[in-house]
Formats: structure tokens, C-alpha cells, sequence
């Protein structure tokens, strides 16, 4: 009886995802896989992978048949797993080998020299089906799996760029023509961010031991930053402009320092400000948590306030902490983004370009990194927030 | 030997301690019983000044604990308490070494001494030394926390529950194991529990706590043999006859005479047990007395229902 209704509930937390993943492929299939245009500001005309090449559809059917097949047939947990996380990648790295061969063979074809392959609809949904049965199985694959599909999948993108099969996409072109900007952007976006998270976590860690310390400093503290978390975003760059055009006016070694109304200093303060609530919140919790006894036993065995703190509450609360910084860091590279509306430097600065020129390539071009560092960095977190406490049992 | 003399603690306006007197002496164990808020953690936590009286004075060895600096007093006494409190981020071996740590001890005797902790109470020093409390069972983890309270040899050791939050099977394992622990060490214990059967087998002494007051201070045979009110009447039960003959061990009370046993009999008791469950045997058996055999299974002796009768009257024992 146990065993029975074990595996329906477990057969069914393997299909959910994959029928899930499969609609979406599928659609992608029938959806445009490329917008051709004949040059950046070009509207274009759709092209989808059913009328461009029969054997490719095939394939990519085939492709999505098999995901449905596994989660059918008797096998061990993780070895279906391992197959449906290897499937998703395929999925994730297909639409871009298309892209190069059929894409690229279709401007050849229609003589369109400056032309470019837009990804569109069916692009992106086939990746997202594919990053569906990746981040769903690759965990419970096991191992090392997940980690080597992952190298896979980037190795199989970067040696395609390498080679130059990737040129003719169209957020790629837009890149060769800015590659030099688009690094010091990327750095500029970077350096952003971490100026901000580093501060706020100087300043939110300490804030959350006050409050768990004081209570009489919790709820002014707690009000303040909460509040500030209720400005949206734009609306915050914008407020800083004011005062701090006056204050570099009215004391020129702020000047000399770099503040002004407009640039990087007015975004650094209002990301750090963003930054503060899920650092002070999760310190604060983590802290107000902690079993009694534990601080019972510590105290009795006569750790004095200091000891407690260090050797106690602060390694016992470090997941907690950790994770309230992997959010406002993953938050902050999102929003640093806008930040370029008020003239301090990042990827968002594509973005709006982008925006202001009617040329959507562009704007892609500028969100793909985006999206990519806000990954990375909640992986490398979860990386480090799973494994730094051994004894601590973690949400990764 | 610690003092309470005249102690008075308030929770806000509730008197949970009501002039409280009583002694602890060195190197025997003390059990503080009595019904929840009675008042019997609070007089511990005031040991190790986890709490601060507001009259009276708790003395060790003649000096009020108000006087010590209360970092290195609570250094020198080994705490225990109830859900352990093993710190999670530390292994066992760190855990164990946390108060040595914290009085400057060097790496190599800390991790000397954890070893040794682990072989004394029980618990493979090689596999335990660095696993984590999250991989330790619940009587596991109870037993490192007695390890980590003897880390640093102090003489004085407070257990408030030690064994509480552990399975029935389990805790009279840990009962025995403390005992012959406490037979080695010598220590002086104040433990707290609301068991009286735990009381009954761990005690020396045992101190009945009501309302914030001592109502009885004695030997757990004195205390089961004559409570001194009715609600210590009311306290030790209506079986205390049963749960006093506990206290006395077979070995004390067999006579030597080996020539009513018959040799067939299946019924019989290790010389180690309390004359409790010697009658229990012997009343399921239609003779009145059974055998007593030793660890080896041969033949001591025997104990008689008259033997076991004189002992829960009040008789002597040799």
C-alpha cells in the first residue's frame, strides 16, 4: 500500500514538469523560430522551423517524445532524472545550432548580406522548456550530472561563438559593434551592484543584531527600511537626485568625490537602500530563531556576550544571513538596470538605448547578460550557503 | 557544598522562590522534585546565576556566588540541560572542548580530552569525534552533553532534565550509565527532574519542592518512608512501599542459605537488583522466595517475601 501510492506520487511529481515542459516545446515549435530582418530597425518576417526544414522538426519532435517516454517507463529515480536533465539541456543548446545553420542559410538564401536572425517566440520557448526539465531533474540526477551538463551546455555555446556560427543572430551583431563598451558596461554593472549590496550588508547585518538585541530598536529600524522597500524603484532613482545635486553644490568635496544629482552615487544609495530589507530581515530572523537551548547551553557554559555572538549566534545564523544577501544581490543586479535612466553606468544602458531606437536586438543584447549574472550568482550562493555550515541543515 | 539560604526570586509580581533553605553536599547527588513551577529550575539557574535572587544568598563552598565573576563561575560548573543544546555548527570533539576553549586550552588537550569524554561515556571515540549534533540521536546527543558539561573536570555539575526529551528505554540506560558515572566521579550534583521514579534511582538526597518551597529534604528512603505532609504523602504515591523497596539492592537482603532452592526453579534474580523487582518475581511464582544467581548465572543464594517484608517495613539492613 505504502510503496503504491509512493510511487503514483512520485510518478506524478516527474510528469507535472515534464508534461509542462513538453507543451511549451512544442508550441515552440510551432511558433516563428526566427524573425529575419534585412537590417536592425527592419520589422522582419517570421520564420518557423516547420517550414524551413522538415528534418529538423522531426528531430525536434522526436526530442520532446522522448522526455514523455522516460517519465513512462520503469527505471531508477535518478538514472530518469539524469536522461530528462540531459534532454533539457539538448533543448537548451538546439534552438542556437538552428539558428546558425538554418538561420544562416536563409540569408544566404534571400541574399540579405546585413541581414540578421532575430531570435523570436519559438527560440525562446524551446530554451525555456529546456531549462524546465533541466533545473527540475539535474538535482535529483545526482552526482556530479548537473554540474557536467552544465559545463557541457557552456562549452558547446562558447566554442559556437568561437567559431563564428553564432555571428549572424542578431543580438550577437549587436555586440561585435559594441564589444569594447559592452565590457566596461558589464564591469560598471558589477561594480555597482557590489558597492551597494557591500555596504548594505555593513550596515543591515549590524542592524539586525540591534534589533534582536534591542528591541526597542527593532521597529523603528524595521519601519524605516520596509518603507523604503514600498518607493518603487524609478521613483527612488529619481528622489535622489534632488538632495544630492544640492549637498555636491553646496560642498564641493563631495564634488571631488564623485557625488552629483545624476551618475553612479544616486544609484548606489538607492540599490543600497533596496538592499537593506531582505539582509536586516533575514539577520533578524535567523537571530530570533535560534533554539533557546543552544543559547541556554552557551551562556551556561559561560561564554561571555561577546563569545555568544561570535561563536554562537552568528555561525549558527550565517545560512540565514547568507541567503537574505543572495536575494539582495540577485534583486540589485535586476535593478541596477534602471539605475542607467539616471546616468550611472551598467548593461541598462543597452537596454534603454535599445529602447529609445526601436531596435529590440539591442535591448536583448543587454538583458541576456543581466539574466545570466543574476544566475550565476544565486548559484555560486546556494553553492556556498549549502556547504559553508556542515552541521546546519540548509535550505539550498 | 552549596548553600541556598533564605532564597527569594519573583517573576515579575509571582514569588517562584519563597525563602528557600536547603543544602547540597559534595560529591552526592541531589534531586529537586516537585510539580512544575514549584520552583526547581529556578533554583538551579540561580547556581550558575543563569538567574539572580532577589533576597537570600545560594553559597558555594561558603562563598556567595554573587562574588564570583560570573563568566569563570559558570566555567567551573558543568551544565546539562534537557534538549541538550549541543551547537550545531560544531562537531561533537568541539563541542565537547567548547568550556576547556573557552579557559585557554590548547588544540591537542582539547582534542585529547574529547576522546577521553567519549570512551567514558560510552560512545566510540573514532566515529563520534567528528560527526555533527544533527547526526546524533536524541541519546546520543544527551550523553555528549554530559561529556561537554565534565570537559573541564568541574567539581559541581547541574542537570536541569537531563534526560527529559528521551524515550522511556532509553532514559533508564542513561540513568544507569549516569549512576556509574557518578560512582566514579564523585561529583556534586544538584539534578532537577519532575520524575519521581528518575529521583528514586539517582538521588542521595532528595529535596520536594511545592509553591516555591522545600517541603521536604531527605534521603529518598526517608522521604518515601515517612513524607512529611500530605502533599508529599500525596507526591511519592500510594505505591511509595513499592517504589521504596527500589532503593535497596537484593545482595543486601539474601540469605546465603541455598538448601530450599530448588535447582530446576526458572525464576529467578541477579544479586544486582532492587528487592522491587526481586518481589515482582517471586510474586508470580507460587513459592515464596526464588533464587538469586550473579553475573555468571550460578546459584548465591535466595531472597524470601519475609526478607523483602522486613525491608519495606523498615527493618534494618545488614
Amino acid at each position: 500500500m505504502v510503496t503504491d501510492s509512493g510511487a503514483t506520487v512520485e510518478s506524478w511529481l516527474v510528469r507535472k514538469p515534464v508534461v509542462f515542459a513538453v507543451i511549451i516545446g512544442a508550441t515552440g515549435v510551432f511558433l516563428p523560430l526566427f524573425t529575419i530582418r534585412e537590417h536592425r530597425l527592419d520589422g522582419g518576417t517570421g520564420l518557423s522551423l516547420l517550414s524551413a526544414s522538415v528534418p529538423y522538426s522531426v528531430f525536434l519532435t522526436a526530442c520532446l517524445m522522448v522526455p514523455v517516454v522516460i517519465s513512462l517507463v520503469r527505471m531508477p529515480a535518478r538514472v530518469r532524472a539524469g536522461f530528462l536533465a540531459g534532454i533539457g539541456s539538448v533543448l537548451i543548446v538546439l534552438p542556437w545550432l538552428l539558428a546558425a545553420t538554418i538561420g544562416s542559410s536563409v540569408l544566404v538564401e534571400r541574399e540579405l548580406g546585413l541581414g540578421r536572425v532575430a531570435p523570436a517566440g519559438g527560440f525562446w520557448f524551446l530554451i525555456l522548456s529546456g531549462i524546465i526539465l533541466f533545473s527540475e531533474f539535474s538535482r535529483a540526477a545526482q552526482g556530479w550530472t548537473g554540474t557536467l551538463l552544465v559545463v557541457a551546455i557552456s562549452l558547446c555555446l562558447f566554442v559556437m561563438f568561437w567559431l563564428g556560427l553564432l555571428e549572424d543572430i542578431a543580438f550577437i551583431r549587436e555586440y561585435r559593434v559594441r564589444e569594447e563598451r559592452f565590457f566596461s558596461e558589464l564591469i560598471a554593472h558589477l561594480r555597482i551592484a557590489a558597492m551597494a549590496v557591500g555596504s548594505a550588508v555593513l550596515v543591515g547585518v549590524p542592524a539586525g543584531i540591534a534589533s534582536y538585541r534591542y528591541p526597542v530598536v527593532r521597529k523603528p529600524v524595521f519601519s524605516v527600511v520596509s518603507g523604503l522597500q514600498t518607493i518603487p524603484s524609478l521613483a527612488l532613482f529619481g528622489l535622489m537626485i534632488a538632495p544630492l545635486a544640492f549637498l555636491s553644490q553646496r560642498y564641493p568635496f563631495l564634488r571631488q568625490l564623485g557625488i552629483r544629482g545624476i551618475g553612479n552615487a544616486p544609484a548606489i544609495i538607492a540599490l543600497f537602500l533596496y538592499s537593506l530589507l531582505p539582509i536586516l530581515r533575514n539577520t533578524y530572523t535567523s537571530l530570533s530563531v535560534m533554539d533557546p537551548a543552544v543559547i541556554e547551553a552557551g551562556k551556561g557554559m559561560g561564554m561571555t556576550q561577546k563569545q555568544l555572538l561570535f561563536m554562537l549566534e552568528i555561525p549558527v545564523a550565517l545560512p540565514i544571513i547568507l541567503s537574505g544577501i543572495r536575494v539582495a544581490s540577485v534583486q540589485t543586479v535586476g535593478n541596477t538596470t534602471v539605475a542607467a535612466l539616471i546616468g550611472a553606468g551598467g548593461l541598462g544602458n543597452f537596454v534603454f538605448q535599445g529602447l529609445g531606437q526601436a531596435a529590440p536586438d539591442l535591448i536583448v543584447m543587454g538583458v541576456i547578460p543581466i539574466v545570466v549574472l543574476a544566475i550565476v550568482i544565486d548559484r555560486v550562493f546556494g553553492f556556498f550557503i549549502g556547504r559553508a555550515i556542515p552541521g546546519v541543515r540548509t535550505v539550498e | 557544598m552549596i548553600e541556598f539560604d533564605r532564597v527569594v526570586k519573583y517573576y515579575g509580581t509571582h514569588r517562584a522562590l519563597d525563602g528557600v533553605t536547603f543544602t547540597v553536599p559534595d560529591g552526592c547527588v541531589t534531586v529537586l522534585i516537585g510539580p512544575s513551577g514549584c520552583g526547581k529550575s529556578t533554583s538551579l539557574k540561580l547556581v550558575n546565576r543563569l538567574l539572580e535572587p532577589d533576597d537570600g544568598y545560594v553559597r558555594v563552598d561558603g562563598r556567595p556566588v554573587k562574588s564570583f565573576a560570573v563568566e569563570e563561575l559558570r566555567r567551573g560548573i558543568g551544565y546539562v540541560i534537557q534538549s541538550a543544546g549541543l551547537l550545531p555548527h560544531m562537531t561533537v570533539q568541539d563541542n565537547i572542548g567548547l568550556v576547556p576553549r573557552l579557559l585557554g586550552r590548547d588544540k591537542t588537550w582539547r582534542r585529547t580530552r574529547a576522546l577521553d569524554l567519549l570512551e567514558l561515556i560510552g560512545l566510540d571515540p573514532h566515529s563520534y569525534a567528528r560527526k555533527y549534533p544533527s547526526q546524533l540521536s536524541g541519546g546520543e546527543a544527551q550523553r555528549v552533553g554530559v561529556a561537554r558539561a565534565l570537559a573541564a573536570n568541574p567539581p559541581v555539575l547541574l542537570m536541569d532534565e537531563p534526560f527529559g526529551a528521551v524515550d522511556p528505554l532509553n532514559r533508564e540506560t542513561l540513568q544507569n550509565e549516569f549512576i556509574s558515572l557518578q560512582r566514579k566521579l564523585k561529583k556534586t550534583v544538584i539534578f532537577v527532574t519532575h520524575d519521581l521514579d528518575e529521583a528514586v534511582r539517582v538521588a542521595d538526597r532528595i529535596v520536594l519542592m511545592q509553591d516555591g518551597l522545600v517541603i521536604q529534604e531527605a534521603a529518598p528512603e526517608e522521604l518515601l518512608g515517612h513524607p512529611s505532609n500530605a502533599f508529599a504523602r500525596e507526591f511519592v504515591g500510594t505505591d511509595r512501599a513499592l517504589k521504596r523497596l527500589g532503593r535497596f539492592s537484593v545482595s543486601d537482603y539474601m540469605s546465603q542459605d541455598t538448601s530450599r532452592v530448588e535447582s530446576e526453579d526458572h525464576t529467578s534474580v541477579p544479586a544486582s537488583a532492587t528487592l522491587r523487582e526481586a518481589l515482582s518475581r517471586i510474586l508470580a511464582v507460587p513459592s515464596d522466595q526464588i533464587p538469586v544467581r550473579d553475573a555468571q548465572n550460578r546459584i548465591l543464594g535466595s531472597i524470601s517475601l519475609e526478607a523483602i517484608r522486613r525491608a519495606g517495613y523498615g527493618g534494618a539492613s545488614t
